[in-house]
């Protein structure tokens, strides 16, 4: 669809994904499953066949033991899905430059990476939401999602890659990031794989109430 | 000390003017801040400021309302503009709306 690179449209920016961070981590968090699964089974399992080789504990005990190795194959089964996300293709993502309510703007989409004939459908969403972090007592995130409409649903070849215009409506939030209060637009991707764990990505985007004003 | 705007609502980059009385001569600061209401830590901003020097009661100023951010209502926090002056130990406020066309920025209506 595209000659050379960048993106033939223009001007256009590279937006980068906001799980960036995470997917590097991906690989922690997976270790990490991995590694607290195979230890609480192995431990349970080697000592529920101990116990069960020098008959010390009866068949009550055994059972709970047992039931026990339930969360041990939760944590594998949740470090195998892990494992194979880290197999995805990714998506990268470009967009007009200087994001404006009101004004709709230019989104192209590319999938790179291996296995990227086994992604049978993409759905992107545009979302507005508002973040409130919460601190003392109540610690927490509190989030409200003002806007959210399906961009893109695409099968077949355009799922690899495809561009279309999106649409912003004016009188919203534009983007906000105080210290504990946000206003994020962005760009929300579910790839799907059949059989396998989704590509699952956002890219936050700058949305301003009005152009730039020039230096 | 008291603050006047000529008028409560201004696009982005508009200028804001009015005046600030004083009843003796003094040095005032103005300066155009916003504030965020929420259930959060409370978060306040500032976005522009100038110097006034009141001589007869009264002194004029001006300010230039920004780009970024804007008044805004949202459902778990809203942000307010104010303009703010302080001098003899004395301030005083006057609440303003920023936004394209002049108006507070929403959700969608349903």
């Amino acid at each position: 669809m595209y000659e050379g690179d960048p993106f033939r449209a223009g001007p256009m920016v590279e937006v980068v994904s906001s799980k960036l961070g995470a997917r590097r981590s991906q690989w922690l968090r997976f270790a990490g499953y991995l590694i607290s699964g195979l230890a609480w089974t192995t431990v349970l399992v080697v000592y529920l066949g101990k116990s069960t080789w020098e008959r010390r504990s009866d068949e009550g005990s055994r059972t709970i033991l047992a039931l026990m190795l339930l969360p041990g194959f939760g944590l594998l089964v949740a470090a195998s899905w892990r494992g194979l996300a880290l197999f995805n293709p990714t998506y990268e993502v470009h967009v007009s430059e200087g994001l404006v309510l009101g004004s709709p703007f230019q989104f192209q989409w590319r999938l790179v990476g291996r296995r990227q004939q086994d992604v049978k459908r993409l759905v992107v969403r545009l979302e507005g939401l508002e973040e409130v972090h919460l601190h003392g007592a109540e610690k927490r995130l509190e989030q409200h999602v003002f806007f959210s409409e399906i961009v893109v649903d695409a099968k077949g070849p355009d799922v690899r890659e495809g561009e279309t215009r999106i649409g912003v409506p004016r009188g919203l939030l534009p983007s906000f990031a105080g210290k504990n209060h946000r206003v994020i637009w962005r760009l929300s991707i579910d790839g799907a794989i059949a059989m396998w764990p989704n590509i699952v990505d956002e890219f936050t985007l700058d949305i301003r109430s009005r152009k730039r004003r020039a230096a | 000390m008291r603050i006047t705007v000529d008028r409560n609502a201004f696009e982005p980059g508009d200028t804001i003017t009015g005046q600030v009385m004083h009843g003796a001569p003094t040095d005032a600061v103005v300066s155009l801040r916003w504030q965020i209401a929420s259930k959060a830590e409370p978060e306040e901003g500032q976005v522009a400021e100038t110097a006034v020097r009141i001589d007869e009661m009264t002194a004029r100023f001006s300010l230039t309302a920004p780009d970024t951010p804007i008044s805004f209502a949202g459902r778990l926090f809203s942000l307010a503009f104010f303009v703010h002056v302080s001098g003899a130990g004395e301030e005083d406020r006057v609440g303003i709306v920023v936004g394209p066309e002049r108006v507070v920025a929403t959700h969608p209506t349903p």
